[in-house]
């Protein structure tokens, strides 16, 4: 039983390079974004918002491809994946920085400004010591994020770029040493529960201070104009390729029984996804309702899925058709679940906990709270995530490598293309998959948008 | 009323004790204290949040600590109110008369009675997220007082209106608390609340009652 220590380090360091240059780029420009978003007015800012976070929701196979649309040349190894990664969470950074800034800094500014304080003791003094806790959650969220991510390195890392879940994924389908991945995969597993907790224990929330004046001087015009050019490059140049290709390509060849084949399957993982997700919603509510915290879902967060893929390789059947989707479905569960569950359902957690208080205190039943109280008002949130299932089960594909899954989805298909070098067939799977999302969002949005009547 | 006893609770390094409290001769208790005193951990022990061991918490000779929250069938209103923001004044009373299975005729009448008692006419269909701080408290006065509770516990009920509305609201408050003769427990630091309402006042401090 060797171990390949030097290889280890090796992969490790690059998950390092990868993870925390990733952190830099997108603190430091992160921040000079920031101070152009506060130079909107505030619808302005509600408007820009949702295209900011465009790329940290959407499943990483759609960053990628946008990412590969936007330069002339894509460096794959560290730089590829860092570009990447950074393209993911920039816009993310850009709002939380934000947030952070008006409602903890403006006030101090104002203060500062009255009693002459010069900008350099204003930064080092006040600035960063408010804002230190909120950089530090900030950069091990984007962190875990990037150790944690299977997709990017494998597609965009070339041979240099493998990082420690790329690694592991090697030892399992390509070399099958099994001791070394069990040992790799202990590190990954490690690495990430005690990061997480570390990070959510004492997880530092923009929202806690109520300030909101803007000060003119805070803002950026600069910042702002480069926030917009980024955006419209982003959005736009996606739009033009997919426009250029559709021109270019015969439709036949990319449209054929396997593209329509790999949605049926796609819309079957999509159906046991949604299923399992619905019933464990409804049991951490009832956890909660029944006065038990969750937190148990913070270990989910960030999972690896190299490391999922080989517990699901190790422990259930291979070569099942069935048993091929009940691994995928939980697996997109466990993978996806905390996350999408923090971000649409408990974002105000004490809200939740409150309102839940008081159906107990008055004896509201479980039923009457979910329909009356839950329901009424995460409803339009609920129907976002759920719409998001449906991205998320057309669009995967690391999973099914990491765990030696059969099943041919959209997901599996656009990688099968990228990896064979023919985008233009990618970009337009992508494309059908951002369409018809948007389409099941707006009719998902047209039944349930009153239900119930009030 | 209200004794308890052999009430001991450590919580985030901060102490609550208190060995016997009997205010069964008061129907309208007041605990006051300054911040950090101990005042909200009571108040969330006797609404069921916290699970001290051996302790007791006895209401009309009924033995209430070991019960669940929604057994204990209290009527809280909260310093912030806490009403359901998507629902209408009315929809927030009628959940928890239905809830508590409060739907007599009788019920309903007391009801109408209490909503201009209360002047709460003009704003009874208004969601309560549009609500003004003055009309939230006494739908959450309302609710509370028609969830038939055992006891009512009131935390800081006033704290959050202006002078104007505080002072109608303790007088509307103390009314329909000697009308309907139900025990009252409010926690407040402001010694104006506790005369409005004619209470017993007990003081606490470093978790101690003194």
């Amino acid at each position: 039983m060797n171990f390949d220590y030097q290889n280890f380090i090796w992969a490790l360091k690059n998950s390092l390079i990868q993870g925390l240059g990733t952190v830099f780029i997108c603190l430091t420009f992160g921040s000079y974004l920031a101070l152009g978003l506060m130079f909107f007015s505030n619808k302005n800012q509600a408007q820009l918002r949702p295209l900011c976070l465009i790329s940290y929701i959407l499943p990483s196979l759609f960053t990628i491809l946008i990412s590969l649309n936007s330069l002339p040349l894509f460096p794959y190894g560290h730089l590829g994946v860092i570009f990447i990664f950074t393209v993911m969470h920039l816009g993310f950074v850009t709002i939380y920085v934000a947030q952070a800034i008006e409602k903890k800094i403006v006030q101090l500014d104002i203060v500062s400004r009255a009693y002459n304080i010069s900008r350099f003791n204003f930064y080092l003094r006040i600035f960063w010591p408010t804002l230190r806790k909120d950089y530090l959650t900030l950069g091990s969220i984007i962190f875990l994020s990037c150790i944690s991510s299977l997709s990017v390195p494998l597609l965009a890392g070339g041979g240099k770029g493998t990082n420690l879940e790329v690694y592991i994924y090697e030892k399992i389908f390509i070399e099958q040493s099994w001791f070394e991945a069990l040992v790799l995969s202990a590190v990954q597993f490690l690495s990430l529960f005690f990061l997480t907790q570390l990070v959510f224990k004492n997880k530092n929330d923009p929202s806690d201070t109520t300030n909101k004046i803007i000060v003119q001087k805070l803002k950026s015009r600069s910042s702002a104009a480069l926030l917009l050019t980024l955006l419209i490059v982003y959005i736009f140049g996606y739009l033009y390729k997919v426009t250029d290709v559709f021109l270019e390509t015969n439709l036949g060849t990319v449209f054929d029984a396997d593209f329509f084949l790999a949605w049926v399957n796609s819309m079957f993982l999509f159906a046991g996804f949604f299923l399992i997700s619905s019933l464990l919603l409804v049991l951490v509510l009832y956890q909660r309702y029944s006065g038990y915290k969750t937190h148990i879902l913070n270990v989910f967060l960030y999972p690896s899925t190299v490391l999922l893929g080989f517990t699901f390789y190790l422990l259930l059947p291979v070569n099942s058709v069935f048993f091929d989707y009940i691994k995928m479905a939980f697996g997109l569960l466990i993978l996806f679940f905390a996350g999408l569950y923090q971000s649409y359902v408990a974002v105000d957690q004490k809200k939740l906990d409150r309102q839940i208080l008081i159906c107990r205190v008055y004896q509201i039943q479980f039923s009457g709270f979910l329909k009356n109280i839950f329901w009424p008002q995460t409803r339009k949130n609920i129907l976002f995530l759920v719409s998001l299932l449906y991205l998320i089960s057309i669009s995967e594909f690391a999973l099914f490598k990491a765990s030696g899954v059969q099943i041919q989805t959209l997901g599996v298909l656009s990688e099968l293309y990228l990896n064979s070098y023919r985008m233009n067939q990618a970009y337009l799977i992508s494309f059908f998959g951002l369409a018809t999302w948007c389409l099941f969002y707006f009719i998902l949005r047209g039944i349930y948008a009153d239900y119930p009547k009030s | 009323m209200l004794i308890i006893q052999n009430l001991n609770l450590k919580i985030d390094g901060f102490t609550l004790s208190v060995k016997h409290l009997d205010l069964s001769q008061h129907k309208v208790s007041a605990v006051m204290g300054p911040s950090g005193s101990g005042k909200t951990t009571l108040f969330h022990t006797l609404l069921g949040l916290h699970q001290p061991e051996k302790w007791s918490f006895k209401l009309n000779n009924q033995e209430m600590a070991h019960e669940k929250i929604e057994d204990r069938r209290l009527g809280i209103v909260f310093q912030n109110h806490e009403l359901f923001p998507h629902l209408s004044a009315a929809e927030n009373i009628m959940i928890v008369m239905q809830g508590r299975k409060v739907d007599s005729k009788s019920d309903f009448a007391r009801l109408e009675k209490f909503k201009s008692d209360l002047k709460l006419e003009f704003c009874w269909r208004t969601k309560a997220e549009n609500l003004s701080g003055g009309e939230a408290q006494r739908v959450s006065l309302l609710r509370a007082l028609m969830s038939q509770p055992r006891m009512l516990l009131l935390d800081e009920p006033f704290s959050s209106l202006d002078d104007e509305n505080k002072k109608e609201a303790r007088k509307l408050t103390a009314d329909l608390i000697s009308q309907l003769d139900i025990p009252t427990l409010m926690i407040t630091h402001d010694i104006e609340d506790a005369r409005a309402l004619n209470a017993h006042i007990v003081h606490i401090n470093n978790g101690l009652i003194i």
